[in-house]
């Protein structure tokens, strides 16, 4: 259905022509669309002519003609009407164009060309014949004609006239570096176009990108044109090369820099990847150098902030030392300023200096940031271990949100009674939804353990805390032992299974989760280990194993809320749905 | 079962006797095709899959039932009953393909059954037996990925089963094997869907293109369009002979035109060597088509569309008309019981979806063409259906009821993410109801 998109290259008409519909006349044309809805024709065509009569130009009226006579095979009969209406305006660009378009529909291709030299004669400096001419031979399906009249145009015209509709019938064609070319001229001799060229020229096939971005290139750019392949880069995943090449050609105005690279810093944020999440630390470090004050300031920490999304937290320290917060300040401005530095110093894993400067700062902030920096400085302590020292923090703070973190840190040391305890007080709505989706899952597995106290087990979930879970899944597997079978063994083994499989270590998870399943085959966490198991199954081509795995599944647990998610994945194992990205990363 | 042999089944029903007009039971325990199977259905307990909005799953519901016939068991359609509900014998085999797939069942008593029946009986309603599985096959390349396709997702996903036939099969006559045949969203003009300009180049175009061309050589035709066209006529003579076939998008329009175009030139030059014959439209004979007549073919080659059969124009810019809903028709159960299978569904109005036919005119429309739906003052309808020599065709526009502005390259639609979807539940009557086998009644 995208066909039509590609002709329809040479558009740029009709609808300010509409708006020029006389407000008299729109209840009639009203009126004949309901005609022509319904498919009585006649009436339609009466109407329609009613209008022309007073206003032989009327823009909707004369569409209205040309779709209803072209319904019944008779659009020559539009003819008259438009030659009546060149009458009362020779220069009407839109009644020319429809003249052109119902010759060429008609299939009178010397009345085409008749036409276009009479207008081109009438408006000997105007690009528009040659343009209108060349889109109605392009759509009846002669590229090369098309292309030949845009030549002669340019031929007539001189300079860089049409590059535009050379560009567009270029990527109609598929020869992509011919219409970065042509947008190339288009946008140095109006910058106006760039937008346009930009949007044309992101469309090119993978294939044909880097002979576009030569084009672009060769020789030696202009600054526009640069910055055209800047942003066509960053669309295309490489937004460092776009930068390097958009640092190189940023406009000498300040004001004007920075709107440019504003407009690259948000580009480059829609890539959400971490190549484009450092070429944006880059352009708002950038930024803050070409303005002042406060908005320097924010360009400087929001350039931070990107870097740690990169995952480069020396750049976003290094940004951060240069952000001079003085500390007597009570602006709610530094304030955030100085949450941003205590965030992503607390997840660099500068915990001490993250907490120095929360006691120092935290009268200061709103207890909103306060909060969740006490959260992710006590979180931060957790995953170094650091146990006493994260509850410490939180000592005193009876919120909900850090009950569920007391929850957690409970669970690591193995007080699972302890653990129960506090999650419950929590209750279900403290922090994020998936946080709260974690610790419920978490809770679940533990009531189900027998013993009150478990530090393997507490341990065991702490490293899968810090993401090491090869050695949280060696730690289950060894604690399941310990505890009795009918005790949580089956919970913590199908546990340990379910994190073989999100590991890809699928023989291993189907050895954990037969474990599980041995153990109890039918307690509450069957369900979940037998979905786990056709999973791994899956992964290894085993899927008659998948398929059995997942009936017994569906046709035992039939109450079980994995149902919906089992029938999906059996659909996919026998093949009668497509495979979906989720589905792939699942 | 060919259309000859239902409609001969069904010869008491053209009769103007409604069937429910009789005693239940005495129509099941006395009429000819009132087997000792269907006895014992009614005796014992059975299994109501409903269609009504208590289904979740209603396009699986069709595949449950069909996986009855085909172990040999046998089926009721009881149309017009909450929404089109199927009545099954109570088998463990029933109760597990269900329960697997997610469909929902009712298992009722034989006392429930009756009272069904009286309610059928005293209502537009019917019950049709659904006694033999059909033979199902697909008219697609032997490329196509069964996601290109709302026809083929629709059985896949239901767990119908099909074969695949193209070209070589079809003019080989290996269309008799099978009972119902659906066209994959083929050109029938041989001109590859008019993408030949737009999307030059593009690696699936170029494979398109590639194929048909080996595939006409191979069979000894001179150019893709008279080899389609050849395969067009194989498949009015499939239908002729008393096949259902059953067509959406453009395979509908092209293969009309197809059949119109014996001996006049309607392809592009791209596609043939030689323009399209100037006068084309003039000389087409619609004597030799199914559904439409007088129609107004599109010159260009460069635009996306083949006639003025399709209302909605979604190609051709100057006359492209946006998406509204089409409104299902009701008819007669117990006098129309054929239209009424093919309109079962859970809702009336469902929206509207692109194709690169997505409507038909209406006044292209042949005299004695059944519309079952239409929008509402709309110069167009959307769904068709109609008689051809011994066998019956229907013709649905648009091309995925679930993707409403398909665009190539778009992801295929999963279906399980719409297993209530009223529009493919409109496909899956279509191959079930060459199931159907009315039963001859006692008069």
């Amino acid at each position: 259905m995208k066909g039509a998109a590609s002709v329809l290259l040479l558009v740029g008409l009709l609808g300010s022509a509409l708006h020029t519909a006389d407000a008299q006349s729109r209840a009639p044309l009203s009126e004949a669309l309901q005609y022509e809805r319904r498919g009585d024709i006649d009436k339609a065509v009466s109407v329609y002519r009613s209008v022309l009569r007073d206003d032989r130009t009327n823009a909707a009226a004369i569409l209205g003609l040309e779709r209803v006579y072209q319904s019944i095979n008779s659009l020559d009969s539009l003819l008259p009407v438009l030659d009546s209406a060149l009458d009362a305006d020779p220069r009407s660009r839109f009644v020319r164009e429809v003249q052109l378009r119902v010759y060429s529909t008609l299939g009178r291709s010397e009345h085409v060309g008749a036409t276009a030299a009479a207008w081109i004669e009438l408006v000997p400096a105007s690009p528009d014949p040659f343009r209108q001419w060349a889109f109605v031979i392009a759509q009846s399906g002669d590229l090369d004609q098309a292309m030949s009249i845009l030549v002669a145009g340019r031929d007539r015209l001189g300079g860089t006239a049409l590059a535009p509709e050379m560009a567009r019938l270029h990527m109609a064609i598929g020869d992509w570096p011919s219409a970065a070319r042509e947008w190339r001229t288009a946008s140095v001799s109006n910058p106006g176009n760039a937008p346009a060229a930009i949007s044309g020229l992101n469309q090119a096939p993978p294939t044909e990108r880097d002979a576009v971005l030569r084009q672009l290139r060769m020789p030696e750019p202009e600054p526009e044109v640069k910055r055209i392949a800047a942003e066509l880069l960053v669309s295309w995943g490489r937004a460092e090369e776009g930068w390097t090449l958009l640092e190189s050609a940023l406009p000498r105005n300040p004001r004007t820099a920075a709107a440019v690279v504003r407009a690259f810093a948000e580009r480059a944020r829609r890539q959400q990847t971490r190549e484009s999440a450092r070429a944006r630390g880059k352009a708002l470090a950038r930024l803050a150098e070409l303005t002042t004050g406060d908005e320097s300031k924010q360009a400087r920490l929001d350039a931070a902030q990107a870097f740690a999304d990169a995952g480069e937290l020396s750049a976003a320290r290094r940004l951060l030392d240069r952000v001079q917060l003085a500390t007597g300040s009570r602006t709610s401005d530094a304030a955030s300023a100085m949450a941003t530095v205590i965030r992503i110093s607390a997840e660099s894993g500068r915990l001490d200096e993250a907490e120095r400067r929360f006691r120092e700062w935290e009268s200061r902030l709103g207890a909103d940031d306060a909060r969740k920096l006490r959260e992710a400085i006590s979180w931060g302590w957790v995953m170094q271990n650091q146990l006493d020292r994260a509850e410490a923090l939180l000592a005193g703070d009876s919120t909900v949100n850090s009950l569920a973190v007391l929850g957690w840190i409970a669970t690591y040391r193995g007080d699972l009674r302890g653990a129960i305890e506090r999650f419950r007080a929590a209750g279900p709505y403290a922090q994020s939804r998936e946080e709260a989706t974690r610790r419920t899952t978490v809770l679940a597995l533990i009531q189900r353990v027998e013993p009150d106290t478990v530090p393997a087990l507490g341990m065991a979930l702490l490293r899968l805390a810090q993401g090491d879970t090869t050695s949280a899944i060696g730690g289950l597997e060894r604690v399941a032992v310990d505890i009795p079978v009918r005790g949580g063994r089956a919970d913590v083994l199908a546990l340990a299974g379910d994190l073989a499989v999100a590991q890809g270590s699928f023989e291993r998870s189907e050895t954990l989760l037969l474990a599980s399943l041995a153990a109890e085959a039918e307690g509450p966490a069957a369900p979940g280990a037998e979905y786990a198991l056709a999973v791994a199954y899956v992964a290894l081509g085993r899927h008659e194993d998948a398929a059995r795995t997942l009936e017994h599944l569906i046709l035992t647990f039939t109450n079980s809320a994995l149902l919906p998610q089992a029938r999906r994945l059996l659909d996919q194992v026998r093949g009668v749905i497509p495979q979906s990205r989720s589905d792939e990363t699942a | 079962m060919k259309r000859r042999e239902f409609l001969h089944a069904l010869g008491p029903l053209v009769g103007g006797l409604p069937l429910a007009a009789h005693a239940a039971r005495d129509v099941w325990v006395s009429g000819a095709d009132a087997t000792d199977r269907t006895r014992r259905a009614l005796d014992a307990d059975s299994l109501l899959i409903p269609m009504d909005d208590v289904q979740r799953n209603h396009l699986k519901a069709y595949g449950v039932t069909f996986r009855t016939l085909k172990r040999g068991g046998s089926a009721e359609w009881l149309l017009n009953y909450r929404d089109g509900s199927f009545l099954l014998p109570d088998t463990a085999g029933t109760r597990r393909d269900a329960s697997l797939v997610g469909v929902q069942l009712e298992p009722i008593s034989g006392g429930d059954v009756i009272a069904i029946r009286g309610e059928i009986q005293g209502s537009n309603m019917d019950a049709v037996p659904l006694e033999k599985a059909p033979k199902v096959a697909v008219y697609a390349p032997p490329n196509a990925a069964p996601w290109d396709d709302a026809v083929t997702m629709a059985l896949e996903y239901a767990g119908i089963e099909y074969d695949k036939v193209w070209d070589p099969e079809v003019i080989a006559g290996k269309l008799g094997d099978y009972e119902w045949l659906h066209l994959h969203h083929e050109d029938f003009t041989g001109q590859f869907s008019k993408f030949f300009l737009s999307y030059s180049g593009s690696p699936w175009l170029v494979e398109m293109v590639r194929l048909n061309a080996a595939t006409a050589r191979q069979l000894g035709y001179d150019s893709v369009a008279t080899l389609k066209k050849g395969v067009a006529r194989a498949i009015r003579a499939f239908v002729e002979d008393g096949g259902f076939l059953f067509a959406m998008c453009t395979a509908t329009e092209t293969l009309e035109i197809g059949l119109a175009a014996d001996g006049v030139d309607v392809a592009a030059q791209y596609s043939d060597g030689t323009p399209m014959d100037p006068d084309a439209s003039r000389r087409l004979q619609w004597d030799r088509t199914f559904a439409f007549e007088n129609v107004q073919l599109e010159q260009s080659a460069a635009i996306a569309s083949f006639s003025d059969i399709d209302g909605h124009q979604v190609n051709n810019p100057a006359l492209r008309q946006p998406l509204g809903a089409f409104k299902l028709f009701d008819f007669s159960a117990k006098i129309d019981p054929v239209p009424t299978m093919l309109v079962q569904c859970h809702r009336q109005v469902i929206p509207d979806f692109y194709g690169l036919t997505t409507s038909f005119t209406r006044n292209r429309l042949k005299p004695g063409v059944t519309v079952l739906a239409d929008e509402s003052g709309a110069p167009w309808v959307k769904y068709i259906h109609g008689e051809y020599g011994q066998g019956t065709w229907t013709f649905l526009g648009g091309h995925d009821p679930e993707d409403p502005q398909h665009q190539i390259g778009d992801p295929p639609t999963d279906l399980s993410l719409h297993p209530a979807s009223p529009g493919y539940r409109l496909i899956l009557n279509n191959v079930l109801f060459p199931a159907a086998k009315k039963r001859e009644l006692k008069t």
